[in-house]
């Protein structure tokens, strides 16, 4: 894919790209300091994205990589912790938007793609490159952990 | 609130939030910044050695470049009326204009009774051959003129050469090839060929790659200047093959990490691994498709490299064929010990190709091949 077709079809994308940032790390700055860095990532390597039909799974990784990343980065830093599974009393003391900050990074993955980006949970399981049977156990086990009933 | 209510609000928040915006100005103005880094970086350490090569570095295996000695050579060809007769020395163009891949240009231009004609382009994403000639030349002797190319571009970074014996007449013609970034190929190309005037009352000498019967710091007798369009269709042509082979030669170890493949030439990246213990200064090398159609390394510029540890090899082009499997043969390499001496390491760094030392032949090539399916 050439650049000038990266960038239009980023900017198609960006706020829901900006939103998965900002649940995933919490912070307006950190989520388009992330944003930035992602979108940098696709441009150094838009080239080898042979199928433009794969564009958006594929820019969603690469946000979502980031967002790992910079999760990582900010663990050793200070008191960013995601918390176990078996912590349902905790999370339940939680307002919701830092629960999913906290949920475990597998889960917290597939609620954001799921309840706030609004993909499928068959395009859910293509992003996370997991078989959707997995994807709908983390699915449930986050719904549960959250206490939501959603379908 | 329960927490299903606390999600619908959470969402709605969510759903009226934007990006900042120019995410994607900012990563385009971060890629352009980091390739000016890494070329400056690189240029301390390379480039003010070469001393005037604009871009790259840059591996001859013939000698060609911009001094009027070399673009001397590029004149005295007849002019074929064929094109496809006129690029025959070149594989890669020769093939090109088979495939009918050119531009026909015919801009021309008549400063004090001298006319020049710039008569075609062969352009893809990593470069443009531009091929022209003197169509006459009033009361001067076409023999003792020689029109040295450059581009005005002074912003652009590109390597260039003049193409030995590529395009000419009884009157003086020539090819410059100029290679740019990939993706960087301009579409409009300020074109600048200065005249010179050969003094014949100064003796020839016997270094070819000298001429002092015209010198560059002579003022040439005009300069014609031409904007050439390139064709968008020619500027986009080119494929890129990401590969992940490891190659062993004399205890050293070379990762090929790409083959580029485009119109007038094929080139393969090679990096060098970190814990070698000696620089590859020189490669002997061709390129086998599965019907065995052997392709020569590229004549004239054969090696480009803007990164120490790193090299983008050239060779003639298979654009133009249906190979799905290209195999490397390389045969021979040349190595220079990172202990050597600073002094003869800076030899090195200023003289690419410096190959005099720890030669290597190999009786068996050491192959390795490529998928160009994917």
């Amino acid at each position: 894919m050439e650049a000038n077709e990266y960038a239009s079809r980023v900017e198609e994308m960006q706020n829901r790209l900006f939103r998965m940032a900002l649940l995933y790390l919490g912070s307006h700055s950190d989520a388009e300091e992330v944003l930035d860095e992602a979108v940098y990532r696709g441009l150094k390597s838009c080239k080898n994205l042979r199928e433009p039909a794969y564009f958006e799974t594929w820019m969603t990784r690469i946000l979502l990589n980031a967002c790992c990343d910079e999760y990582r980065r900010r663990k050793r830093e200070m008191s960013f912790e995601e918390m176990p599974e078996t912590a349902e009393e905790a999370f339940d003391a939680l307002p919701l938007r830092e629960a999913i900050r906290r949920l475990p990074g597998e889960l917290k993955d597939l609620v954001i793609l799921r309840y706030f980006s609004g993909y499928t949970l068959w395009e859910a399981s293509e992003i996370l490159n997991i078989p959707q049977g997995t994807a709908a156990t983390r699915q449930r086990r986050a719904l549960e952990l959250l206490r939501l009933e959603l379908e | 609130m329960n927490r299903n209510d606390e999600y619908l609000e959470l969402k709605r928040e969510m759903d009226e939030l934007s990006a900042p915006g120019e995410s994607v100005a900012r990563a385009m103005a971060r890629q352009q910044r980091e390739k000016r880094e890494k070329r400056e970086k690189w240029g301390r350490f390379f480039l003010k050695p070469l001393g005037g090569l604009a871009a790259a570095c840059a591996l001859f295996v013939l000698l060609v470049n911009l001094s009027p000695a070399v673009a001397r050579a590029c004149k005295g060809i007849p002019l074929l009326g064929d094109l496809a007769e006129a690029v025959r020395f070149y594989r890669s163009l020769s093939e090109a204009v088979e495939h009918e891949y050119y531009q026909k240009v015919n801009q021309q231009q008549t400063i004090d009774g001298v006319t020049v004609s710039v008569d075609y382009l062969i352009a893809d994403k990593k470069g443009v051959t531009i091929l022209y000639h003197i169509c006459e030349a009033a009361d001067l002797n076409l023999e003792d003129l020689e029109l040295v190319p450059d581009l005005c571009l002074p912003e652009v970074d590109y390597t260039s050469e003049c193409l030995r014996g590529t395009y000419g007449t009884e009157q003086s013609g020539g090819s410059f090839r100029i290679y740019f970034d990939e993706d960087q190929t301009p579409q409009s190309l300020p074109l600048k060929l200065d005249l010179y005037v050969e003094d014949k009352s100064i003796p020839q000498v016997s270094d070819p790659d000298v001429n002092p019967r015209i010198g560059t710091e002579s003022e040439p007798l005009s300069t014609f200047t031409f904007t050439l369009e390139v064709d968008q269709d020619f500027i986009v042509q080119g494929r890129h093959y990401e590969v992940d082979q490891i190659m062993e030669m004399d205890g050293q170890k070379i990762h090929i990490t790409g083959i580029d493949i485009y119109p007038s030439f094929t080139s393969f990246t090679i990096e060098e691994e970190a814990g070698n213990t000696a620089w590859l200064t020189w490669l002997d090398y061709y390129l086998l498709t599965e019907d065995g159609t052997r392709y020569e390394p590229n004549s004239g510029l054969f090696a480009m490299s803007d990164e120490v540890g790193t090299m983008d090899y050239l060779a003639e082009s298979v654009f133009f064929s249906s190979a799905e499997k290209l195999t490397l043969y390389v045969t021979g390499a040349c190595w220079l010990s990172k202990d050597k001496d600073p002094e003869t390491t800076q030899r090195f760094l200023r003289s690419w190709g410096y190959s005099q030392n720890d030669n290597s032949q190999y009786d068996v090539p050491i192959t390795v091949e490529f998928d160009l399916k994917k």
